[in-house]
């Protein structure tokens, strides 16, 4: 049960998708001042990991991601495998809303109950996870332009602001630093897209999946490249290691004439944009792996139970703003690394190698 | 017609118990008429007469008073038959051969042997004509039904453009469209719905231009209809839209022929239906809401000023509540130092909280609207100047409402009679986001407007995506949106509606 | 129904449970500005300048000010609070004024909590005042506008007119803090008293070490740093010239400038090379018979404005070197940013290294202007 949907649409829900969360955390800020080289390295090295993705989706057409796993690797496997993604995706949806959460306590709403936020969003994600994806990157098509936009009018504000001598100098401390904020690049936003494989769409443009994931994996790190960039621009490096939310602080500068101020309130709207979609996109494709795992072809009756134990989820998550970081480092990444890197390519080298015996069977 | 109805739909459109003939005596056929029938009806008129001698037969009309011409009746029926002599061996086929072709000198006489049928047609206005010893009887085009003149409609006027607006009259309906589209592609289906009311609904729409998918659609719902009656297109409209339980329009409806006609020539469909002067056009898009037909009649230019005004008028009615209040209690720090002084002082003395005055507020000017919109024109101006002087003025005077709150009020009503389609949506989605945002400020007012957007986007009308004009890459489906380009670039019809035959003009149609 | 009945459940929840963040304007005092005083053993006492907001027409606004002590800015902050009855809401204060002897013991704990709370602007301007209290500051009468924070505002908006000092916002302040081979900076307020009133001037400049205050530059020295730590020079330069044994006063306003601060690396040590390229409008000349038409002449002029600046560069490097042993300019930052590996071994005692470091400064101007007048009027007997 696939749902058709446009070349430029699924581009446009992989970039809010890949933005989602990452935009406004200071993300890469192990390199300090080179976090614009981090940004670069983590893009390109991130493509041959994304074009396996696509090339899963697209291992036949006519079955989604879940079936040609299972065709692959025979039906035990396949439900373990579709366990571990289907528990994968239910806690970057957690991280999602819980770091939404915490922004949005920390950035305006400090009396409100956690919940509360948490509740509207998962709200809304369900509404738009029972619409089904294709609505949803319908969607995204018309907001990825709003979210452009309001990106590049508020930094274009911020521009005067904006000093390049911050990125030196290159390489201060050594290749060290780099590498260690590319793999935590790679980890969260970019190779996340390994979720996107599993939200069941079926591609209406010639080149099938690979267009998609690649298009919206290079677009969203030029964005994500040009928020950073500009961001490490205003408040220099050091800064921006201290801030949770460095573009948030960086825009707060702006003053245009006494009446343009105060536009972080564009952060809050851009962020609850992109948060939605990556919420909303863990949780279709949550729904989807656990539906296969109870058998049921009908993924929308998971969508509120699985939405609601993310009222749980977040709070087992962390407690607040200040564990966030160290969860997202320790804890996080041999898991990441085993489902975004390992997992993946083994299954696209066993689907490559026993899939194609099974279609020279076929015809004979 | 009746055959072809229901070979299209497989379907009796309307079935009687058992079919009853004419009889061939009058006697009989006056019986049956006025004892079972027409009982305890006195506005049928039952007139009997003889024809000529030497051998005088009964005749009887019957017809409906009031929507008969019966002076013409008298005129070509009774006097040219009470002058006719009929040979004595002339009954059955070859006198109704007779009496149709040489002795009647009207146009347009069938006849008919289905006593149900005969009925249906006395009702509708005609006469029908028994002559005895004749098993059927003779309909006398003869109606003459008083009806409204074609009139400006009041609720879409426009400063330039055609001033005439669909009556109640389902023929002359047609035939407004007719003489705007002079075109055999133009085709209009009848269909009789409602059991009690035998409404005659049209289905119009171009051959070949419109999708024959969206058309067969269109039929197969309105033939599912099972209803008792249909007293205006808006019972059909709820009965066939998509989204019933959402107040979104997903189907147009209009009282202006040249909009009627212009939605048809972009491949859409039409309905109409007798007793209605309102039109009903399908699929609709959300685009539509922010059209006006004006929008074509003026300069381009001018007319895309007219569309973002719209736009931005939509903006502003359905957030800007939501906005005052998030922006009042929850982010004062974005108000300009100037402005949140001046409110805070004009708040000073005021007794409710910011969210119940935006509530109660809204509700009364709501109130105020409901109330004065059935009023005849001079009353409803008192009732304007009550609400202003009143409300308004006494109220900011008294320190009940703060005078920015009436601003606010104002703002809102204005911009919201700029797109008056869009009206009882936006009464909704006001008071949605205005509730979410008392709770969770401007947070909360971008998540209602996710909802929205989000749930708009999921719509579809007739299998067209109702916000497909925003969500296409396809240059094609924009530019009839946010503005209006020229009529020269508008060369193709709109996608997925009138895609059977997308050209509009040939190329270099540019002056 | 199952779908309406959540839509129930969750609504009246948000409802019934209140609008936590909810408040009402006219309950929220608006602050203008803020002072921070030292007081006795470390605590300290913070002076709120609100305004007194009444409706009518038009509104009445009477600035007035409330101080309470605190062992902390948040917990001043806090004790104001129960004083006024009123929730302080600084989303509206532009300044925030350190007395000299707070700013000696150290700003950064109070500079820190304004970065990290929301409610507070980060482009709000920051002051230390000289030879008087932050309350003074704030009960001075500001010669225009409402309030003293509004006035402190708009002085530091049109300071690129006139540069006295150089205006620092929160952000800069922090970021100042944290960065390497950067010292801190902060403008300077004097009360003056002018007409029985006394009026908060915003004349030079305070030099911090860490968070602390370490010396105070005057209003020529500060302008010369504000051109150096800006890349830019702005308002109007006044020279003196000496043409055929007269000695008048030439005035020119800076119309484009390009300023250039080179760290070089010779002889095993660092050197500064300071070029200053600058267009000017002349305004007013003293010379009669000063025909700034000819060649020969504008060059004199031209030259005489960069001998002024060249001269007032040397000032402020021989303060910043000599006497206050503070680099407020920013070299440090700029050697490590253009020369990463010598600044490796710079870094452990910069500051004696910036003392010797020789400075060059090159000054170019260039005349293009004269307003409306192509000869300077002539005073003929």
């Amino acid at each position: 049960m696939k749902e058709v949907v446009a070349t430029r649409a699924g581009i446009a829900t992989l970039v809010l998708m890949l933005m989602g969360g990452s935009i406004v955390y200071g993300i890469g800020k192990q390199a300090g001042a080179d976090t614009w080289l981090v940004v670069i390295t983590a893009v390109v090295l991130s493509i041959p990991f994304i074009l396996i993705y696509a090339r899963l989706v697209d291992l036949s057409p006519e079955h989604d991601v879940l079936q040609t796993m299972e065709r692959a690797l025979g039906k035990p496997l396949a439900w373990a495998v579709t366990l571990l993604y289907g528990w994968y995706a239910l806690q970057v949806m957690y991280e999602s809303v819980n770091n939404m959460d915490n922004f949005i306590v920390v950035a305006g709403l400090v009396e409100t109950p956690k919940v509360v936020p948490a509740l509207v969003l998962l709200c809304i994600t369900i509404l738009a996870a029972k619409l089904g994806i294709e609505v949803l990157t319908r969607w995204s098509s018309i907001f990825l332009w709003v979210v452009l936009s309001t990106s590049l009018l508020a930094f274009l504000f911020v521009l005067e602001e904006v000093d390049l001598t911050n990125f030196l100098p290159i390489l201060y401390n050594g290749i060290g630093p780099v590498a260690v904020g590319t793999l935590s690049l790679m980890e969260f936003p970019f190779l996340e897209a390994v979720i996107f494989m599993f939200v069941g769409a079926a591609y209406r443009g010639k080149g099938g999946a690979r267009p998609v994931m690649i298009g919206g994996h290079l677009v969203a790190g030029a964005t994500i490249l040009f928020i950073i960039s500009i961001t490490l621009a205003v408040v220099g490096p050091e800064v921006y290691k201290i801030f949770y939310y460095p573009v948030y602080g960086a825009v707060s500068r702006i003053d245009v004439g006494g009446f343009f101020t105060r536009l972080e309130i564009t952060v809050t709207f851009i962020y609850l944009v992109t948060a939605f979609v990556k919420t909303s996109v863990c949780l279709i494709a949550a729904a989807r792996c656990w539906s296969y795992l109870i058998g049921e072809s009908n993924y929308t009756y998971l969508v509120t139970p699985l939405a609601l134990s993310g009222i749980v989820g977040t709070f087992w998550l962390s407690e607040g703003t200040l564990e966030v970081e160290a969860i997202s480092l320790q804890l996080w990444r041999p898991v990441e690394l085993f489902v975004q890197l390992i997992l993946p390519v083994t299954i696209w080298i066993v689907a490559e190698i026993r899939l194609k015996g099974k279609k020279e069977q076929a015809p004979s | 017609m009746r055959p072809l109805l229901q070979r299209l739909f497989g379907k009796k459109v309307r079935t009687t118990a058992e079919p009853a003939y004419v009889a061939s005596t009058i006697k009989e056929v006056t019986e049956h008429l006025q004892s079972s029938i027409f009982v305890g009806d006195d506005t049928i008129v039952y007139r009997s007469f003889m024809t000529g001698d030497p051998h005088p037969r009964e005749c009887l009309l019957v017809y409906p008073e009031g929507m008969t011409d019966s002076a013409f009746l008298s005129e070509y029926v009774v006097k040219p038959l009470s002058q006719l002599s009929l040979a004595p061996g002339l009954w059955g086929a070859k006198l109704s051969e007779f009496l149709s072709e040489q002795a009647l000198p009207v146009s347009g006489v069938e006849e008919r042997t289905l006593l149900a049928e005969v009925v249906d047609e006395v009702l509708t206005g005609d006469a029908a004509l028994f002559v005895d010893g004749c098993a059927a009887a003779f309909i006398i085009r003869s109606k003459k039904l008083t009806l409204r003149p074609p009139s400006e409609p009041q609720s879409e006027s426009v400063v330039r453009g055609p001033r005439e607006g669909f009556g109640e009259s389902l023929t002359v309906n047609t035939t407004l469209i007719r003489r705007r589209i002079r075109s055999p592609k133009l085709k209009f289906n009848f269909l009789q719905l409602g059991q009690q009311t035998h409404t005659k609904v049209a289905v119009a729409y171009i051959e070949g231009i419109a999708s024959p998918a969206i058309v067969d659609e269109v039929k197969r719902r309105i033939a599912a209809i099972d209803i008792d009656g249909i007293l205006d297109s808006g019972y059909i409209e709820e009965l066939i839209k998509d989204e019933p339980l959402l107040p979104v329009k997903t189907i147009g409806h209009t009282e202006r022929p040249d909009v009627v006609a212009a939605r048809i020539l972009e491949g859409r469909v039409a309905v109409l239906v007798d007793g209605s002067p309102v039109a009903l056009t399908m699929p609709f898009l959300f685009t539509e809401h922010l059209q006006a037909n004006e929008d074509y009649y003026k300069h381009f230019a001018i007319g895309s000023v007219d569309r973002l005004i719209r736009y931005t008028c939509m903006f502003i009615s359905t957030s800007t509540p939501a906005l005052y209040l998030a922006l009042l209690a929850y982010h004062p720090i974005l108000i300009p130092t100037h402005l949140a002084i001046s409110i805070s002082a004009a708040r000073q003395s005021v007794p409710f909280p910011a969210v119940i005055e935006v509530f109660v507020m809204g509700l009364l000017f709501e109130i105020m609207r409901e109330g004065g919109v059935r009023l005849p024109t001079p009353i409803g101006q008192a009732l304007s100047i009550v609400g202003a002087i009143v409300l308004g003025d006494a109220a900011v005077q008294a320190q009940i409402v703060s005078a920015p709150m009436i601003i606010v009020v104002a703002i809102t009503a204005i911009s919201g009679f700029a797109v008056p389609s869009f009206y009882g949506v936006m009464i909704l989605l006001r008071a949605f986001f205005a509730l979410l945002a008392a709770v969770l400020g401007l947070y909360g007012y971008f998540c209602g407007l996710i909802a929205a957007t989000v749930y708009l986007m999921s719509v579809r009308s007739f299998g067209v995506p109702y916000m497909v004009n925003f969500t296409s890459f396809d240059p094609q489906n924009i530019k009839d949106t946010a503005i209006r380009v020229p009529w020269w670039v508008m060369r193709r019809r709109p996608q997925l509606i009138g895609r059977l035959n997308p050209e509009r003009y040939r190329k270099g149609a540019r002056p | 129904m199952r779908r309406l009945a959540l839509l129930v459940i969750v609504a009246t929840t948000m409802l019934l449970s209140g609008c936590w963040d909810y408040l009402e304007l006219e309950t929220l005092s608006f602050a203008m500005g803020a002072g921070i005083d030292a007081g006795p053993d470390d605590s300290l006492v913070l002076s709120v300048e609100t305004l007194k907001v009444e409706g009518g027409q038009p509104t009445q606004m009477t600035p007035y000010v409330t101080k309470a002590p605190g062992l902390t800015m948040f917990n001043a902050l806090r004790n104001l609070t129960n004083l006024t009855g009123k929730q302080m809401f600084f989303g509206h204060s532009h300044a925030v004024v350190f007395s000299e002897e707070y700013a000696k013991r150290g700003v950064g704990n109070a500079v820190g909590f304004m970065q990290r709370d929301v409610g507070i602007r980060t482009n709000t301007w920051l002051f230390v005042v000289r030879g008087a209290s932050a309350e003074d500051v704030l009960k001075a009468d500001a010669p225009l506008g409402t309030s003293v924070g509004h006035y402190l505002d708009r002085v530091m908006q049109v300071q690129h007119r006139n540069p006295t000092s150089i205006p620092i916002q929160i952000w800069e302040f922090n970021r100042a803090l944290s960065e390497e081979g950067l010292r801190p900076v902060l403008p300077a307020i004097e009360l003056v008293e002018i007409d029985d009133s006394k009026v908060p001037m915003v004349e030079g400049c305070a030099v911090f070490k860490q968070d602390k205050l370490a010396g105070w530059l005057d209003a020529k020295d500060a302008r010369i740093l504000s051109y150096l730590r800006s890349r830019e020079v702005t308002g109007v330069i006044v020279t003196e010239l000496e043409f055929k044994g007269e000695v008048k006063r030439v005035a020119a306003e800076v119309t484009w400038s390009k300023v250039k601060l080179e760290p070089k690396w010779e002889n095993e040590e660092v050197r500064l090379d300071i070029q200053f390229n600058l267009g000017v409008d002349l305004h007013e000349i003293g010379f009669a018979d000063f025909d700034y038409s000819q060649p020969d002449l504008k060059r004199i002029l031209e030259e005489g404005l960069a001998r002024q600046l060249k001269e007032d560069t040397e000032h402020l490097m021989h303060t910043l070197q000599k006497e206050l042993e503070s680099d407020v300019l920013g070299l440090g930052n700029l050697v490590k940013k253009k020369m990463p590996s010598h600044w490796r071994k710079l870094q452990r005692d910069w500051e004696r290294e910036f003392s010797k470091v020789p400075v060059t400064v090159k000054v170019a101007v260039l005349m293009t202007e004269t307003g409306t007048l192509a000869k300077p009027l002539k005073g003929r007997l």
